[in-house]
């Protein structure tokens, strides 16, 4: 059974993930209404999100495999540019990328059965370890 | 030398925890080997043909004697007694057991290092100039920005997950000791008008299959700025890099489909956002990194003692050079005795080279790129001692820069990638000029030999390349000439049709006999030669047989 993993930890899927009506990042443009959720192919340029910023509530990213860090930096592209939503993160993911992946401003990532039937919910538990960037920084 | 902070120390610990961890979850298979690779390799493990190698990062190239002991302690307990450098300064071990792998990384943790992005999709260990403070030409001493970049990149949560791998050198003088146009990104320190240091940044420069050099893309960068713009680089290069062909997906792909305008326009973009967020590096962290680069206690100036031995003689030739304090010299010991495996060094030697570097020079140790060790602060008073040391452990070759003091990547004889061995051709070509004497007359000339198209051996900048393939299951290498890896950069041009393995040394033979014809004197080397009269007259003398065919024709 699939989870969501938060920076508090696990929960149980039906909680956040109700099924919920995603906006594709082509219809945005013209979708109406407030609190949208909008899921965002990989190689789009999420720049062109912000002036819908202030309508939307949760936008969805998605890590197509566990090696392709596009996403991370459309987090962080995100953030940069004001977003204060909430970014969710789909895919096959490993318990191993979780620091990385709060650091650079998801709030959550969709763990799916497949993968939760190899890494249950205990693995999905952030290290303790020092961030060299923040460190760094004055 | 820099050392570690308490942060330092604690995030190595950790991330040596964390490995053990990610072993343990491969062994009892909540990992799959297709998860577990990529972590593997961010911590420097590679399986290979016949075994795991574990790389080592030694970041720009330094070590002291201590770090240089545990090498040859690693190498005895946990490998065969010796060790691997490489062109990209860091140390290999070819036999670790992967159950031994977490031990290997707490002991390298206990002198201060670890062996964390030496493989893998992210940003490796930088390098820099292996004479780094102790050349008398820099402008500053680039281990400072190299370090500062070490810090920065380690871990980095955005950078992790990069399309391929992602190489940053860094050289503090004109003449370019770390081939900086080759690398994803070169950082050059330069002075603007008024004399202030700051860096020139290059991009999209590599070897492997598609050999470019780097291009200009910030002519002065003030030195503050460096991380919001190297930021916005990687940035560029994750967001918009190609991933649908792993041969096509380094930066300098990106920045030649697109043109270094296009790229720097996109880069100064978000370079722009970066700047307005980023408060600077921490003063106290630069201050401790400023102080980790000082000066060594530099003995005053003694009289000079007289030096005879025509040995000693030619090795000061060859091995020693000018250091900026007159009575100092920068000493590099050459890992490439005739017949041997260039860059390999046993654990007696290592140990030898740390007590020497402990005695005479202030206990510091560079790796160079071309696979040698440097001593890089000794008194000219010691080098007959330095000397007569290093000949007792069989380290006394005198010919760095010549012919014999060739690059050669692992090849075949390790590498699961490679399509030829590099090892036995490096050795058969320094044995058929192991004549000191002549190798002399043949003067400066860098033979670079890679086992397969990814070009770890650089014979793109080898003065003479040799690459290695496969043809239809026969070793068969092809001759490149004319490159080089200083910093007028140039890419080889191919020679002809490719030789078998017996015929290398021969093609050699052919090659440096034309040149000594061609030149007008003996200082002119052999690099000049072929750019005043080109390829033609040397590929005449590679395939006689064809230009008999062309001349009767």
């Amino acid at each position: 059974m699939g989870f969501i993993v938060t920076r508090d930890g696990v929960s149980e899927q039906a909680d956040s993930a109700e099924a919920r009506d995603f906006v594709s990042f082509e219809d945005l443009p013209g979708a109406d209404g407030q609190n949208l959720a909008v899921a965002v192919p990989n190689s789009a340029s999420v720049d062109e999100l912000a002036p819908h910023f202030e309508r939307i509530e949760l936008i969805q990213l998605h890590f197509p495999s566990f090696a392709d860090g596009r996403a991370f930096s459309q987090a962080q592209r995100l953030r940069t540019l004001g977003f204060e939503g909430r970014i969710q993160g789909t895919g096959p993911i490993v318990s191993d990328q979780l620091r990385a992946v709060f650091q650079m401003g998801f709030d959550e990532i969709v763990v799916d059965d497949a993968i939760a039937a190899r890494q249950p919910a205990e693995h999905w538990k952030v290290r303790p370890q020092g961030s060299y960037q923040s460190h760094i920084l004055a | 030398m820099y050392q570690y902070t308490d942060f330092d120390q604690a995030f190595v610990r950790e991330r040596v925890a964390e490995f053990r961890d990610q072993v343990e979850r491969r062994l009892d298979g909540t990992l799959s080997e297709d998860e577990f690779k990529p972590l593997r390799l961010k911590n420097g493990l590679y399986l290979q043909l016949h075994a795991y190698m574990l790389r080592i990062a030694v970041p720009y190239g330094t070590l002291n004697s201590r770090q240089m002991r545990q090498f040859a302690y690693i190498g005895d307990r946990w490998d065969k007694g010796y060790g691997h450098f490489t062109t990209r300064q860091n140390i290999q071990f070819n036999w670790p057991k992967l159950k031994d792998v977490p031990d290997i990384l707490d002991a390298l943790a206990d002198v201060q290092m670890h062996a964390m992005q030496t493989s893998g999709n992210c940003i490796r260990n930088v390098t820099a100039d292996h004479f780094a403070g102790a050349t008398p030409e820099e402008i500053e001493d680039p281990r400072k920005t190299a370090e500062l970049l070490r810090q920065w990149s380690t871990d980095h949560p955005e950078f992790a997950w990069l399309g391929r791998k992602f190489k940053i050198a860094v050289t503090g003088a004109e003449h370019d000791r770390a081939v900086v146009k080759a690398h994803d990104v070169g950082v050059e320190i330069v002075r603007d008008e008024d004399g202030t240091p700051g860096y020139r940044i290059l991009v999209g420069g590599g070897l492997g299959r598609t050999p470019m050099i780097g291009k200009v893309i910030r002519e002065f960068l003030p030195k503050a700025h460096l991380l919001p713009y190297l930021e916005a680089v990687l940035q560029t290069y994750n967001l918009e890099g190609r991933r649908d062909n792993k041969y096509k997906a380094r930066i300098k792909i990106l920045v030649h489909e697109i043109g270094i305008d296009e790229m720097r326009d996109r880069v100064e973009a978000k370079f722009a956002e970066n700047l307005a967020r980023f408060n600077g590096v921490n003063p106290d962290l630069l201050a401790r990194i400023e102080e980790g680069f000082k000066d060594p206690d530099f003995e005053p100036v003694s009289d000079t003692v007289p030096m005879v031995g025509a040995g000693l003689r030619s090795w000061l030739d060859t091995n020693v050079v000018a250091h900026r304090m007159p009575h100092y010299a920068i000493v590099t010991i050459s890992l490439k005795g005739i017949g041997d495996t260039p860059g390999d060094a046993t654990s007696d030697q290592m140990r030898a080279m740390a007590d020497i570097a402990e005695e005479f020079c202030h206990d510091e140790l560079r790796v160079s790129h071309e696979q040698n060790i440097i001593l890089p602060h000794v008194p000219r008073r010691h080098l007959a001692a330095v000397y007569a040391r290093l000949k007792e452990t069989g380290l006394a070759t005198a010919n760095v820069g010549l012919i014999s003091d060739i690059i050669a990547c692992p090849g075949m004889d390790y590498c699961a990638l490679a399509t030829a061995r590099s090892i036995p051709i490096a050795q058969d070509i320094a044995t058929a000029f192991a004549d000191l004497e002549r190798q002399r007359d043949i003067g400066g000339l860098k033979i670079k030999i890679s086992g397969c198209i990814n070009a770890c051996g650089h014979h793109h900048v080898g003065h003479i390349g040799i690459l290695g393939l496969d043809r239809a299951g026969v070793e068969n290498y092809q001759i490149t000439l004319g490159g080089d890896g200083s910093e007028n950069a140039a890419i080889g041009e191919r020679a002809g049709p490719g030789f078998g393995a017996d015929e290398v040394v021969p093609a050699v033979e052919r090659i440096v006999d034309a040149y000594l014809e061609l030149r007008d004197d003996r200082d002119e080397t052999f690099l000049e030669v072929y750019r005043r009269v080109g390829l033609e007259p040397f590929k005449a003398a590679l395939y006689p047989a064809q230009e008999a065919r062309s001349n009767a024709a």
